[in-house]
């Protein structure tokens, strides 16, 4: 049985209060008995858990030390609140990338994304909302239900709802198994060895990594693909941006970043917007190698899909040096000012040799490196189009710990646990399924097991 | 004639009617427990065995709301073994093979000895009623017995009709009469009924079986017993016997398949999946070339024998000469031949929580009236509705016990949440909560409870409560006390379990799954530790148990602790879902047919998805709903 209807409002909820795409700012919002304290943990500047309610705080969103952005916290603490709990209002700076980034971080430290129409739902319980609303208030929630439906509709046709029913399918079987043994296992009925269960893990766990992956396809399609440049001053950055402002046909807008010291360039290629990200400004005076530089160098790689590391031939700068699972491209800059030999040399350690001076003359294409690029952050365009597409962030996370789960499922079959253990973590996974595409009653594991083995003294 | 009347009238004396006429007897009220024969009291009409995977649970919670099923089976027990040892502790479920003799007279026994409890032989045939309340029963000889509540466990013998071959007569069990005239009744009242079918296996003379061409099956050297009470059982246990069917048996039986009642379609009910008839086992699984069969005595001083694994309404020829081909049953004789039966049930989403009918107050349902199968479940329903006529009659609150409290608890909110269009049997799989609905901590979980209600002994409550601090201490013990490196490794090779490099807590050794923690205990000089404690349990097999699941039970709690929110609000008996339009299509009829208690109830049915939810949240709360004008 899956519990999500009894998503209980001892819960703290997660999102975002703004819409989704270009602005200003954005807003996150977080309710519940945790909001305070999960933020607190992201949020070094200050201990809001001893503000007053009806204060704003500035300060900067950390995590491990590396800064995802400056932000400010309004509190407004229970019962003086919208929803008659404990609230926090994120503010960070507007597009999706920032908000994105905060509301994953704000997942990961334990709030959860929020149901459609939850916020108004705790407010009406909390007598927030007068009682003469309560039928608006209803058909809010069916409204939002529906649309919420519409839109993971559109999401579940085609390959992405088959691939689910793939997993689901094979975990109810694993189930099926475990409950076969556990509720028969005085029949005379073959059980599965623990190689078998391993091995329906195993598959279940690699189409749910595919999902993952396809979520970067996802949200690159939604939301676009941020591509920061990094490299010493005069590397070339400059030009490489000015060689992309070039490419006519894909320009969409340049524009001075706001508070940050960097210049943001969109351009769309294959049906992906992508934003370039020089971070110039800031970067000029600073040494890559020096541990300010790097520091600021992950700094700017927070929220980046890739990192364009640009350098000359000859400078040997540590390539790995940057932020932990960020992918990043090596590009030797100024082709045009080398040898034959030095080019065939360069080719060996960097994954693309260009010139940006003749890109930005028009003297070299640009789709070469956008191909390059592409392929870093979305795939093979093929590939995008054979798989399934998870762009809700809300799947995502179910997608994440329903693959958390198997990985515990994984360990107490490791550890010689029992299969009333092994069956309940497995469950686990299909309740997080379950959030995604309908919820599964113990019947339907009955159902199967009835149908496929033969049972009964 | 006119009787003086009773507080209560119990309809039947099965499993079902037994525990309700105790139960409520023991509450305090006046009551009367009529049945068609008194001889057949607390008869085993299937097969002679208490529990089984599931159902060992409910037993012992039967006994631990203080029932006499436990007691009656530890008593009459033949053969006792605890199922699923090699599985986890949380589907661990005791059985036992008993002597139905001794059985049926323990229980008859049991309610001779209640006070406040009568019995009377006839048959009822008529209910009586005042506006929507019940008044009283009518019997087949014409006397009218008042009562302000009743219990009714018909079992199989509404409308019972048997099956063997093509031969067909109306029975509620082999040489019983079927009971006319209830189901008419109950009609008028506006109760919708279906059908159901069951089968029962042949019985065997023991003497004409060669026990040497059969497997033995032993049962357990140490056994444990189903009631918390219990201090000793039986010293001598009886074995069962396993052999198999076989490619020629199964051409044998596939020769009256024609004349097979289910097949040509003349039985219209429903069976139980888990509990095929072998017609029905080798038509669906063909490539199955041999079957199980259990050979299990039905008592010490009988011969008979029956076969589990051979439930069969074909021609009595055709199941005489199948048999025959069993090895070990070549020349045997056949007491009585198998049989199927079908008989009216009342889909159970017409009761309550605690399973008084939603539409005639103080008529309660109970047992296989409600399409459940099996003694265990029956016995438990019995027990609820007993113990619920009692507080109606008491004029106090109903008595439920939730899906985290107890397999009872889950059995009669799948009924009532969602009815059953099979004969329904209890699985540990149908319990989200079965780490914590074990069958060692039973007496935990209900016996305080059961004492409130007044169906408890304080002796029960005091040894319930004993076993609890011992519990409590031991595992606290466990967990404040360390052992050094030097104690421990020894042990741990003699298991081919990795040393531990330092002292470490005792509670963290036993974690690991190949450690038990009574073996730990004593072979490293902790014996100390274990407190005694009375039964014939050990404490510390109940502590290790608690040590291994604590991570999974706290899992559950949390997931307890939203239902009960849910559960917390009660859904309006005039609410019309029908005019909500806010929900979806299906969840309207579904919730308009089953008429939910609660909201978490509401939750579980199929179909209501968490906006719905949601919906029917704001709905409620705010009083703000579409009402009936006739509730319904």
């Amino acid at each position: 049985m899956s519990d999500r209807a009894g998503d209980s409002v001892q819960e703290t909820i997660v999102a975002r209060a703004t819409p989704r795409g270009a602005s200003a700012l954005s807003i996150v919002r977080l309710s519940g008995p945790r909001a305070v304290p999960i933020v607190d943990g992201v949020f070094p500047a200050k201990a809001l858990s001893e503000q007053a309610s009806h204060t704003a705080h500035v300060g900067f969103v950390e995590r491990d030390g590396v800064t995802i952005d400056q932000v400010v916290c309004t509190l407004y603490l229970a019962p003086q609140s919208a929803t008659g709990e404990d609230i926090v209002e994120v503010s960070c700076h507007g597009g999706d990338v920032a908000s994105d980034a905060l509301i994953r971080l704000l997942v990961s430290e334990g709030a959860r994304m929020a149901e459609p129409g939850e916020f108004t739902l705790r407010a009406f319980l909390n007598g927030k909302v007068d009682l003469t609303q309560a039928e608006a208030i209803a058909e809010l929630i069916h409204a939002q239900s529906q649309r919420a439906g519409r839109i993971s509709l559109a999401h579940l046709k085609g390959r992405f709802s088959e691939e689910l029913d793939v997993i689901r399918e094979s975990l109810l079987q694993l189930v099926a198994l475990l409950e076969l043994e556990l509720d028969f296992g005085e029949e005379d009925v073959a059980f599965a060895d623990r190689d078998r269960l391993v091995a329906l893990l195993d598959a279940a766990q690699s189409r749910l990594e595919a999902m993952t992956g396809s979520f970067r396809f996802g949200r690159a399609l939604h939301d676009g693909i941020r591509v920061v440049i990094v490299g010493k001053p005069n590397a070339g950055k400059s030009t490489l941006m000015n060689a992309l402002l070039g490419f006519e046909r894909v320009i969409v807008s340049a524009q001075p970043g706001t508070t940050r010291d960097e210049v943001e360039s969109h351009l769309e290629f294959e049906g992906v917007r992508f934003t370039f990200v020089d971070t110039a400004g800031r970067r000029e005076t600073a040494d890559l190698i020096e541990a300010e530089g790097v520091r600021r160098s992950m700094e700017a790689e927070q929220g980046a899909d890739l990192v364009l590391h640009l350098k000359d031939a000859h400078d040997d700068v540590d390539p790995e040096v940057g932020l932990e699972g960020v992918p990043r491209l090596v590009i030797v800059n100024k082709a045009d000012m080398l040898t034959d030999a030095e080019i065939t040399l360069a080719k060996e350690t960097a994954d693309m040799v260009v010139s940006a001076e003749r890109m930005r003359v028009g003297e070299d294409s640009v789709a070469e490196l956008l191909e390059h690029v592409f392929q870093a952050t979305v795939g093979s365009s093929s590939q995008a189009e054979e798989h399934q597409v998870v762009t809700s962030q809300r799947q995502q996370e179910h997608i994440r710990a329903a693959e958390d789960a198997i990985h515990r499922v994984k360990h107490v079959l490791d550890s010689g646990g029992s299969g009333d253990m092994i069956s309940a973590d497995v469950r686990l996974v299909i309740d997080e399924i379950g959030r995604i595409t309908g919820e599964v009653t113990n019947e339907d594991i009955l159902d199967r097991i009835f149908s496929q083995f033969c049972i009964g003294k | 004639m006119k009787d003086e009347g009773y507080d209560i009238v119990v309809v039947g004396g099965g499993h079902a009617g037994s525990e309700a006429a105790a139960a409520a007897a023991r509450m305090g009220a006046r009551t009367l427990l009529i049945t068609m024969s008194l001889e057949a009291i607390g008869r085993m009409s299937c097969n002679p065995a208490i529990g089984g995977i599931g159902k060992g649970q409910i037993a012992r919670e039967i006994d631990a709301l203080g029932g006499l099923m436990g007691l009656a089976t530890d008593e009459s027990g033949l053969q006792f073994r605890m199922l699923n040892r090699s599985k986890g502790p949380a589907v661990w479920s005791p059985r036992a093979q008993c002597d139905r003799f001794m059985y049926a007279d323990a229980v008859r026994r049991m309610l001779e000895a209640q006070p406040n409890l009568f019995m009377r032989s006839d048959m009822v045939v008529d209910l009586l009623t005042e506006g929507d309340r019940i008044t009283g029963v009518i019997t087949q000889l014409g006397v009218e017995i008042p009562a302000k509540a009743i219990v009714l466990t018909s079992g199989t013998f509404m409308n019972g009709q048997i099956h063997i071959g093509d031969r067909s007569y109306g029975g509620g069990r082999m040489g019983e009469g079927a009971s006319r005239g209830l189901t008419g009744a109950l009609h008028e009242l506006g109760f919708e009924s279906g059908r159901l079918k069951t089968g029962t296996p042949p019985r065997l003379d023991g003497r004409t079986i060669d026990y040497s061409k059969l497997e033995v099956q032993e049962g357990d050297a140490e056994p444990v017993p189903f009631s918390y009470m219990t201090d000793a059982l039986p010293e001598k246990q009886l074995c069962c016997w396993i052999t198999f069917t076989d490619p020629e048996v199964h051409d044998v039986l596939r020769t009256g398949f024609d004349r097979s009642p289910m097949f040509v379609g003349r039985i219209q009910g429903t069976g139980p999946r888990y509990c095929p008839s072998i017609e029905d086992k080798i038509d669906r699984f063909a490539d199955k070339d041999r079957h199980q069969l259990f050979l299990e005595p039905e008592g010490w001083n009988t011969h008979e024998i029956y076969v589990n694994g051979f439930s069969t309404s074909l021609p009595e020829e055709v199941q005489m000469d199948a048999i025959r081909r069993v090895p070990g049953l070549e020349s045997v004789h056949m007491l009585r031949p198998g049989y199927a039966i079908e008989y009216d049930y009342f889909p159970p989403y017409q009761l309550r929580y605690s399973l008084e009918t939603k539409t005639v107050r103080g008529l309660f349902f109970a047992g296989q009236i409600n399409g459940t199968t099996g003694y265990e479940e029956a016995g438990a329903q019995g027990l609820i509705a007993g113990a619920n006529a009692a507080r109606f009659v008491q004029e106090k609150d109903q008595m439920v016990l939730k899906r985290s409290e107890a397999y009872i608890g889950v059995l009669i909110d799948d009924l009532v949440a969602k009815g059953t269009e099979e004969p329904y049997r209890m699985f540990t799989s149908r319990a989200e909560h079965r780490m914590m609905l074990r069958q060692d901590n039973a007496d935990e979980r209900l016996s305080a409870l059961g004492a409130e209600m007044g169906l408890v002994s304080d002796e029960r409550l005091k040894r319930m409560e004993a076993r609890r601090e011992a519990r409590t201490g031991l595992l606290n013990a466990v967990r404040s006390t360390s052992i050094t490196a030097e104690a421990a490794n020894p042990f741990l090779a003699s298991l081919d379990s990795a040393p531990v490099r330092q002292t470490d807590r005792i509670s963290k050794v036993a974690l690991r799954p190949e450690v038990n923690l009574g073996a730990l205990l004593r072979k490293t000089g902790f014996s100390d530790l274990i407190p005694p404690i009375e039964g014939l349990e050990r404490v510390e097999d109940m502590v290790e148990i608690d040590l291994k699941y604590e991570g999974y039970v706290e899992r559950e709690r949390g997931l307890i602790e939203k239902m009960e929110q849910l559960e917390a609000l009660p859904m309006p008996n005039d609410l019309d879902y029908l005019d909500i339009q806010n929900i979806s299509t299906e969840a309207r009829e579904k919730l308009d047919r089953i008429r939910p208690e609660n909201l978490g109830q509401a939750s579980r049915i199929s179909g209501v998805s968490p906006s719905d939810v949601s919906v029917l949240m704001v709905m409620v709360k705010s009083g703000r709903f579409p009402r009936l004008t006739v509730v319904k």
